[in-house]
């Protein structure tokens, strides 16, 4: 490894670090990785308990994969973000499996929304739930890029899509938002 | 860069330049100071921005914080093995481990050795036994 592999990775010294067993880098490491982790958990799956579980077993996760950590290979943070996404996945479909529920339609709904706004008032609980309308795809698509900031080919990538099927996702999803959330107040 | 590419850089991914395609961004920039329409889809697309950002998640509280520390507990032994003497140690306990199974080896194969041999003795006592009864049977 040289110093060129890892120069693209801002976290190679403190995945270096923890795979040499540092205990002062595994506190920065989850200082670090925690809020964004348990942010993506959050607003892909709309439940603040779950998303800790998959945040905290992300990180238990990375543990174990840092002392063996290939550097040059990609980016400590796209890796993390992609363990986070597919516990994020299996507990969705875990759900739906348990609901008995099919995949939301690609048609969203805005009224339940509304219904649900007016009674809670509260703007970010509004958005919230506004996400969780979202098809699962393009919300994905939006906390990756948008929330996440993940850069759109390292979007595309953990998605398994092309940029230009990241953006027709990421321009639906905000679209729909734009129609829950903007469209709802202009008509209160 | 396109009107109709700026358009759908800004419905994808929003107001800001920062989060546009890199290799695209110059171009777009260039052409959004030009063209009042993409101006107002722009401040259109701000206010959609300025909303999703007011989204508030909670920060990890002290107890996740400390679980996944928790779970670091394990590689943390790894520190120990760093110091020469620790090495050392470990080096020492291995080659007693691997005399000690010498030694075991060595017990367990005389004790085999005394058991066949037993055992061999039990069944010519037995046949004895048999040759005995036979003989003693009319």
């Amino acid at each position: 490894m040289t110093e060129g592999e890892d120069s693209h990775d801002p976290d190679a010294d403190l995945v270096r670090r923890v795979g040499q067993g540092d205990a002062a880098a595994a506190r920065r490491m989850v200082a670090a990785k925690l809020p964004r982790l348990l942010a993506l958990g959050t607003r892909m799956l709309g439940d603040v308990a779950a998303a800790e579980e998959i945040a905290q077993e992300s990180l238990l996760r990375s543990w174990l994969q840092a002392p063996r950590w290939r550097f040059g290979a990609a980016r400590f943070d796209t890796w993390l973000h992609q363990v986070a996404l597919n516990l994020c996945r299996d507990r969705l479909r875990k759900e739906r499996r348990e609901t008995l529920t099919p995949e939301p339609p690609e048609r969203i709904d805005p009224a339940p929304l509304q219904d649900q706004a007016l009674a809670s008032g509260d703007e970010s609980r509004r958005i919230a739930r506004a996400l969780q309308v979202l098809p699962q795809r393009q919300r994905e698509a939006i906390v990756l890029q948008y929330y996440q900031e993940l850069s759109n080919a390292d979007a595309a990538a953990l998605m398994e899509i092309s940029v230009e099927a990241l953006e027709s996702l990421l321009s639906r999803a905000r679209r729909a938002l734009r129609e829950l959330l903007l469209e709802t107040d202009d008509d209160a | 860069m396109t009107p109709e590419r700026l358009s759908r850089i800004l419905a994808a991914y929003g107001s800001r330049p920062d989060r546009w395609p890199a290799d695209e961004r110059e171009g777009a920039m260039r052409l959004l100071a030009q063209d009042p329409d993409a101006e107002a889809r722009t401040r259109d697309e701000q206010a959609l921005d300025a909303l999703l950002a007011r989204h508030r998640v909670p920060a990890p509280h002290a107890a996740l914080v400390g679980r996944t520390l928790a779970g670091f507990a394990p590689a943390s032994g790894l520190l120990v093995l760093r110091s020469w003497w620790a090495r050392f140690a470990l080096a020492g306990a291995a080659l007693a481990g691997i005399a000690a199974g010498v030694l075991t080896l060595d017990v367990q194969h005389a004790h085999m050795a005394n058991r066949q041999m037993l055992a061999l003795s039990e069944d010519q006592d037995t046949i004895f036994a048999t040759l005995d009864a036979g003989e003693v049977t009319p």
